[in-house]
């Protein structure tokens, strides 16, 4: 819709489209040493008051216009002699002013202009910047990420001076227009990825979308799997690392949580620390990793399957003592498991929402008390809560989070299974779940990529961290334009 | 979307597959076979010259795969042979693929009963596996040559590491003399031991997707040498431990020797265990693969498309493994099948390659 001629009816129907609400600022004033009207339009929470008296209002009513001024002639004037603000537009639809003056901007509207400027002095309310909570490290940077997107944006420009780095914009939710930026490397990262999440984001179609965990299930590719197809990271330094490998960021305004795509399995296992400390520790913690999730993920089922089917496989000795702590337990070692896992689940769901010292406090009644009473009241076995412990340390130690909340799932599956069909269930299971995570894309890249397209300068930093100097090239599967990381010998050249 | 080029197999993975298709039920029961046929335990010879023909044979498969770029051996035989001979023997194909399923499916359960789940019913045993596969076969080929990508490298250390913990009981003894009662006993064990290398023929139809078709007569060479040595080292191992004579009179003669494994100061003495999950691991690769193949050729026989045959299959391969009695008809199944696989994996691609050179020339490969 374009605007009129006429001051009134244009401030008029500004106002019809958003409502006369109490915070709506309508300022009237008229131009000094003229007869020529303005009006300025703001919301009040939303614009930084000391910003609009000082750089708009007062040179507004001092700055000696000429007397015979044409109405046409002003906004050019305006805007290059009188307004002393940075970030000044013209717009000329109705909408765009909406848009504006909803987005913090303050509307300057002129007699005899079909054109309103706008001013962007909005009052950007902010958290400040903290260490990550989620995602602590030994070693590393504390900045993390706040719910104020420019804020977000800043952090990344500051420590990325590459004039690749591209910032795309997107309004997100047909009720709340939030921003959502895509971040990439336009030199690293593949076309053909970065067209296929534009296309992805474009589809969205939300009312609202409160945090990037909306966007992160409306634009992944397999709705049904437990496995998370999207990383989300509140560190600026991992959404820099991962678009120096040539993937994208998915930044939305109003939370922390950035999302990174695309995501293979081995990346849910990486850390800030791994790349911070000597390989030689690295890599011996990412092994580990993989037996921790070979813990969370098998270890009650294997209990079961070789306590209620397979004593016989056992070593003697540990199934004499196995079999001498379940004496008495009344329940099927499937029952016990489950009563013990179910316990903890709780446990952590108690404590996630409480403050941190009753949270603590429940962990200690919970963990201890229950676990105590229970093994002396006979009701599991020892073993079984050491089993359910060592299971539950396991899933905490998976860096990513929605990581372990699959393997969690998946977990009880498996346990299922282990006492329907013992071991063999088991490896059923487990066959399932390969299964599915070889079909698994994220982003058209395989899920399992590294393990299964065999590209050995990608195993570099999968299981094993090689020393930096034999880490050259990028993550292959991404397919990035780049591949080289490192010159030859890893020196600069001349 | 441009990222989806991975759709097509490189030839590092196909030789993975085939190698996967390859290793199956014959490594726990082929020593017992092998060595009543040969009578001594010149069976590595055996092996090594069966092995050599079947490399030779892939070979003569890859140069047919050659000549029809991009084309699967159920789309171009009609092609070499006419239409309705051609559609005959992609039925021929599937049946082949569907007897090696259900073969597959039939011994891993027996083993399962042997080793795990000695009372339960062997129909729970089969189906349960049949479905998990069911679930990989459906999302089609790619996932399968991923999966046996995936699980291949950590199947083979696993297993060779287990027979070489017991080591500390071989006798290099029981082999000697070599050939101590001549050649013809080698010779005569070619045929039977030859059922340990059937499923190379899956390059007839996986070697259409291999990325660059110039590579593929080393991917299927590889392919077929990484099981020989493979049954080699196992089989040297198993007639190492156990001597000529106790393997002839043991069922499952590899699983024993894994059972008696007692390596000294480890905790730890139940290496079956290990080796089950292994086993299953490696039977439903091969599985999988042969009941994919099967419903692919059943829908270039019956101009289906070949989303709806995995599922219609099910009960037929469930009938076929359940239907023998007790192990023995079991076995005879598997006899049976390696009489087809003479003509699946010998005839039938050398005689096409001919028909195909008289027809077309040595380098004629007209396009359509």
């Amino acid at each position: 819709m374009p605007m009129t001629y006429d001051l009134d009816e244009n401030v008029e129907q500004i106002l019809q489209t958003i409502g006369h609400n109490p915070d709506v600022i309508c300022r009237d004033l008229v131009l000094a040493q003229t007869n020529i009207r303005a009006t300025i339009l703001y919301i009040k929470y939303l614009i930084n008051k000391d910003t609009l008296n000082n750089a708009v209002l007062k040179p507004l009513l001092e700055y000696p216009f000429p007397r015979e001024l044409q109405p046409e002639e002003i906004p050019d004037l305006l805007l290059m002699r009188v307004l002393q603000l940075g970030d000044i537009r013209v717009a000329s639809t109705h909408d765009e002013c909406v848009d504006g003056i909803l987005s913090g901007n303050a509307l300057l509207f002129v007699e005899g202009n079909n054109v309103c400027i706008l001013l962007a002095i909005n009052a950007a309310e902010s958290r400040n910047i903290t260490e990550p909570i989620t995602e602590s490290v030994v070693r590393g940077s504390r900045e993390g990420f706040v719910e104020n997107l420019e804020t977000n944006l800043t952090l990344l420009r500051k420590q990325v001076k590459n004039p690749a780095l591209t910032i795309v914009n997107y309004k997100i939710g047909r009720q709340t227009r939030r921003n959502l930026v895509v971040v990439y490397l336009r030199n690293i990262a593949n076309p053909s990825l970065i067209e296929e999440v534009k296309q992805r984001i474009e589809r969205i179609d939300i009312d609202d979308a409160l945090e990037s965990g909306f966007i992160e299930q409306l634009i992944e590719d397999d709705h049904w799997s437990p496995f998370p197809q999207v990383q989300n990271t509140e560190r600026p330094d991992k959404v820099i690392s991962a678009m120096l490998e040539g993937r994208v960021a998915i930044l939305l305004d109003g939370t922390p949580f950035s999302l990174l795509v695309p995501v293979t399995f081995n990346m849910l296992l990486q850390s800030v620390d791994d790349y911070t400390e000597r390989w030689y520790a690295a890599t011996l913690i990412r092994i580990m990793r993989y037996g921790i999730i070979f813990l969370a993920l098998f270890l009650p089922a294997l209990y079961i399957a070789l306590v209620s089917y397979h004593q016989g496989l056992i070593p003697t000795k540990l199934a004499i003592s196995m079999t001498a702590s379940r004496e008495g337990v009344p329940f099927p070692t499937l029952i016990e498991a489950l009563i013990m896992e179910v316990t903890i689940e709780i446990l952590r769901e108690a404590g996630i929402r409480l403050p941190k010292p009753i949270g603590q406090a429940v962990g200690i009644v919970g963990g201890l008390v229950i676990g105590q009473s229970a093994v002396q009241a006979g009701i599991v076995s020892p073993i079984m809560v050491i089993v359910v412990a060592v299971t539950a340390i396991s899933s905490f130690a998976i860096p990513q989070y929605s990581g372990a909340i699959a393997l969690r799932l998946l977990r009880f599956g498996l346990m299922f299974a282990a006492a329907l069909l013992g071991l063999y269930g088991v490896v059923l299971a487990f066959l399932l779940i390969c299964g599915h995570m070889v079909s698994l894309k994220s982003f058209g890249v395989n899920y399992m990529g590294i393990f299964v397209m065999l590209k050995l300068g990608d195993l570099k930093d999968s299981i094993v961290k090689v020393p930096y100097f034999m880490m050259k090239t990028r993550p292959l599967l991404l397919k990035p334009l780049n591949k080289k990381r490192m010159s030859r010998n890893g020196e600069k050249k001349s | 979307m441009q990222l989806k080029h991975d759709d097509k197999i490189s030839s590092r993975q196909l030789s993975i597959s085939i190698s996967s298709v390859i290793i199956a039920v014959g490594v726990v029961t082929m020593p017992r076979t092998a060595v009543k046929v040969v009578g001594t335990a010149d069976v590595w010879i055996t092996l090594l010259l069966s092995g050599a023909i079947a490399m030779m044979i892939v070979y003569l498969c890859t140069k047919l795969m050659q000549r029809y770029p991009g084309q699967t051996f159920f789309e171009y035989n009609q092609r070499i042979v006419g239409k309705a001979l051609g559609m005959l023997i992609s039925f021929f194909f599937s049946c082949y693929w569907l007897m090696l399923a259900a073969y597959e499916a039939r011994m891993n359960a027996e083993v399962i009963r042997f080793l795990l789940l000695e009372r339960t019913p062997i129909e729970v045993t089969i189906l349960s596996f049949m479905l998990v596969a069911l679930y990989i076969v459906i999302k089609g080929q790619n996932p399968l040559v991923r999966l046996a990508h995936l699980v291949f490298p950590l199947t083979t250390i696993v297993l060779l590491t287990i027979l070489l913990l017991g080591i500390n009981k071989f006798h290099g003894s029981n082999f000697l003399p070599v050939a101590s009662e001549g050649v013809w006993p080698i010779v005569k064990g070619i045929p039977v031991t030859s059922i340990l290398y059937l499923g190379f023929e899956a390059i007839l139809i996986l070697g259409a997707s291999v990325q660059d078709i110039s590579k593929l007569p080393r991917a299927g060479l590889v392919g077929v040498f990484i099981p020989i040595v493979i049954y080699v080292i196992t089989f040297v191992l198993v007639i190492g431990i156990l001597s000529p004579e106790e393997v002839m009179t043991l069922v499952w003669p590899t699983i024993e020797v894994i059972k008696d494994i007692e390596f000294p100061g480890a905790f730890f003495a139940n290496f079956e265990i290990v080796f089950i999950v292994v086993w299953v691991v490696q039977i439903f690769t091969t599985y999988t693969m042969a009941y994919y193949l099967a419903g692919l050729g059943l829908s270039h026989f019956f101009h289906r498309k070949k989303d709806v045959f995995p599922y219609v299959l099910l009960p037929v391969v469930f009938l076929l493994a359940w239907y023998p009695a007790d192990i023995n008809e079991a076995i005879h199944l598997g006899d049976i099948i390696s009489k087809m696989s003479y003509l699946t994996a010998g005839i039938i691609p050398v005689t096409l390659l001919i028909i195909s050179c008289l027809r077309e020339g040595w380098h004629g490969q007209k396009q359509i």
